[in-house]
């Protein structure tokens, strides 16, 4: 057969004309396109097969000492029954009659050798002479199976070289095997199907090339005159318009049949490999301790991040109290500047970037330490097992993805719901993801167990994790029992990849890319939102002291002190109902990173000179808790982190929510979540005034 | 019943509690087992999800080192696959 054109770039072919054509068959990634390199050399071009947008590889190769061959590197492909462009290029070839190439050398991977015999079963079928390349041999003898090459090539009828393309290990040999079989080419024995199969297809066979394949396919479609014998071959009563589909799975399952003879000839298993990191699963994705493990090392994630953090964090609020803050008040002074320019900057800016840059190191470290975690494979685990948490619970298996998506923030996680066909379960997700703690709020845990905790801030703030964790699982549940009742059970299989050393460039970038996008969202809305604070604490409110005016107003007589204020007699039974702390929720629910800013704010405000002295914020809170809460500071504190942690996250959120589920939706949303946060941090406050 | 048709029953079930079990309970090797697993997902019958964490949730295309998407990073994170029956 004269060799076509392969290719159309340039419209030259790297083969010389009427050369014999070999094509490689195989799987994607076994190791195909390197052993073709490494045949042709630099005698190759790419480009599109004729009539198709087919990228292909062809090439000149001379095999030994025989004449050189036209050698085309073919797209990878899993079947001959063809699911792509890609794959149906390498069907037509083998079975069109006009332009079916020599010889295939089928590039087999030792290491998944199940699915590549599986394509050699139907290479085989086509009737082309094969000669098998076996790659990656030293993967499987990594993974305890020794595979026998003559064994190998007993079981399948036709050569089998082992190759190592990388290295160009076996390739001579390949090529004086191949130059044998164009010499003289003898077909690949097509496996047996099985009695019946067999008997069938050979009833159906219309002769000429590729006969056996075209009389299987004839069969698998139930078509034609081949339907009455595909008829034969399916159980009686079998619905007719489910024949052609019954027969293309017996033909499966007859060549897995095949292929697992061929597997117990050709290939040793030394035994059942127990590896360490097998071992290692055993104990962290154990049903036991399984889930104690992953809230210690959370625990221990959290404990490290704030006792490291803690004196960097102190430096850097040093840094914008001290010499930050007395450098610009100086510039101000230097260019009279007006006093309300003073008040934004001093009061307002300097206050609350000073607050949220001095997380910058706490996040970092709380990154890195999650970005190695993640890296190495344990994170995996952890879904692995919160997975099977969820599904004790009812709720889909997949959910617990966008749940740990939401740790970071919670805009992501509920587009991560979207994995989810069901779109029940997409909205009982959209429903709970507001209660996964996200970053933005670690900030205000970290500054009031900084404050009221000292030595047990990490376990503190673990314990609003452990708490957040709850409040999913138990709002699935309860949601779920409610409103979801039709949602049915949908089975999964996870299957968990294997451990690796965290790399430290990963880690790295890792590390900045969420930091660098905590800093850029939350700068945004502290400027913004500090300016916006600002200017409604210098607008005086309606029925604020005579001689008020704009800048000159007491803050809890501003129009943001007076609605504060108007809002904190809610929080009287949690302990809190003091106008700074509603003023740093009000904030809040536009978005969490302005807490910290907006309580910075408020005190700078009102004490500018005290505030500003390194340390000042911590006093300034204890006081206004211990006046509020009747001296049960830290139950009226822990309900505020409660209260924190439940209510709505951000208005992005809602609008992000509302884009998934709805406006409708989203409101009964924001009303539970503030139902939950009061109940609850009532809850918290009046267990702990009992208690205390 | 054959290992193949087993395959998909016992994900249809949800017993099987990851590759290496679902081969244990069909009585075949973590190869073949894998093999059968892709040829229900060709078939329409299985679907197989990437399940990570680590990388952004848009997959790379949505990721600032993402290049052309592939994983600017060079690597992906380790990642769980959840393997499902496809809804109709």
């Amino acid at each position: 057969m004269l060799l076509e054109k392969p290719c159309c770039v340039d419209g030259e072919d790297a083969a010389p004309v009427g050369a014999p054509r070999v094509v490689l068959v195989g799987n994607p990634n076994v190791g195909k396109s390197t052993l073709f390199n490494a045949l042709t050399g630099a005698r190759q071009h790419v480009g599109n097969w004729p009539g198709k947008t087919v990228a292909v590889a062809s090439g000149e190769w001379r095999p030994g000492a025989g004449p050189a061959v036209g050698l085309v590197d073919l797209p990878g492909t899993y079947s001959l029954v063809p699911d792509s462009p890609d794959e149906e290029l390498t069907r037509e070839l083998l079975v069109d009659a006009d332009r079916r190439p020599e010889l295939v050398v089928a590039v087999l991977d030792a290491s998944n050798l199940t699915r590549n015999l599986y394509l050699a079963a139907q290479i085989a079928d086509t009737g082309v002479p094969v000669v098998v390349a076996l790659t990656m041999v030293d993967v499987a003898r990594s993974r305890g199976l020794d595979v026998d090459p003559d064994a190998l090539a007993g079981a399948l009828g036709v050569p089998v070289v082992p190759v190592v393309p990388r290295s160009g290990q076996g390739v001579d040999v390949l090529a004086g095997v191949v130059a044998s079989a164009l010499t003289a080419p003898a077909p690949f024995a097509a496996p047996s199907l099985g009695a019946a199969l067999d008997g069938a297809v050979a009833s159906v066979e219309p002769g000429g090339p590729a006969s056996r394949w075209r009389a299987l396919a004839a069969l698998e479609s139930a078509d034609g005159p081949a339907r009455e014998v595909a008829v034969g071959l399916v159980e009686p009563g079998t619905p007719d318009d489910e024949v052609a589909e019954e027969v293309e799975l017996l033909v499966a399952e007859a060549r897995y049949a095949w292929a697992h003879r061929v597997l117990e000839t050709a290939v040793r298993r030394r035994g059942d490999r127990v590896t360490w990191s097998d071992r290692a699963d055993r104990v962290l994705t154990s049903r036991w301790f399984g889930l104690p493990i992953f809230l210690a090392v959370m625990w221990g994630v959290f404990e490290a991040t704030t006792s490291i953090a803690a004196p960097l964090q102190d430096a850097v609020q040093n840094l914008f109290d001290g010499p930050v803050s007395d450098g610009l008040g100086w510039v101000l002074g230097a260019v009279s500047a007006p006093e309300w320019l003073d008040g934004l900057v001093q009061d307002g800016l300097v206050s609350g970037v000073g607050q949220l840059l001095s997380f910058a190191p706490l996040m970092a470290i709380m990154f890195v330490l999650l970005a190695v975690l993640e890296d190495s494979g344990y994170m995996a685990r952890a879904a692995f097992v919160v997975d099977r948490l969820m599904r004790v619970v009812g709720l889909p298996g997949k959910a617990f993805l966008p749940i740990i998506v939401g740790f970071g923030c919670n805009v992501p996680a509920l587009a991560g719901t979207r994995i989810l066909r069901n779109p029940r379960q997409r909205l009982l997700m959209n429903l709970i993801i507001p209660f996964v703690s996200c970053s933005a709020r670690l900030t205000v845990y970290v500054l009031l167990a900084g404050i009221f905790f000292g030595n047990q801030a990490g376990t503190m703030v673990f314990g609003m994790y452990v708490l957040s964790i709850a409040l999913v699982v138990g709002m699935g549940w309860v949601l779920r029992r409610v409103l979801f009742r039709d949602l049915a059970h949908e089975p999964l299989l996870l299957e968990l990849p294997p451990y690796r050393r965290p790399a430290l460039r990963v880690t790295a970038m890792q590390t900045w890319q969420k930091l660098r996008a905590f800093l850029r969202t939350a700068s945004g809305i502290i400027v913004a939102t500090v300016t916006v604070v600002w200017l409604l604490s210098s607008l005086a409110a309606p029925g604020a002291a005579a001689g008020s005016s704009f800048g000159h107003v007491a803050p809890e007589e501003s129009l943001f002190g007076s609605v504060s204020r108007a809002v904190a007699p809610v929080f009287a039974p949690a302990g809190f109902d003091d106008w700074h702390a509603s003023a740093a929720l009000i904030t809040g629910f536009v978005a969490k990173e302005a807490v910290v800013a907006t309580t910075a704010q408020t005190y700078s405000a009102e004490e500018p000179a005290d505030v500003h002295q390194a340390g000042a914020l911590g006093p300034a809170l204890r006081d206004t808790f211990t006046a509020t809460s009747g001296g049960h500071v830290v139950a009226a504190v822990l309900a505020f982190m409660v209260f924190l942690l439940a209510y709505t996250p951000c208005m992005t959120t809602v609008a992000a929510q509302r884009q998934e589920i709805g406006t409708r939706w989203t409101l009964a949303g924001i009303v539970m979540q503030l139902g939950v946060a009061w109940v609850l941090a009532v809850a918290v406050f009046q267990v702990g005034v009992l208690l205390s | 019943m054959s290992a193949l048709r087993q395959v998909l029953d016992e994900v249809r079930s949800g017993r099987a509690r990851g590759l290496d079990d679902l081969a244990r309970r069909v009585g075949v090797s973590r190869d073949e087992a894998s093999a059968m697993v892709d040829h229900w997902v060709r078939k329409g019958r299985l679907d197989v999800t990437d399940l990570s964490a680590a990388c952004s949730s848009g997959g790379c295309g949505s990721c600032p080192s993402g290049d052309h998407g592939s994983p600017g990073c060079g690597t992906t994170g380790p990642v769980l696959l959840a393997i499902s029956v496809r809804q109709p």
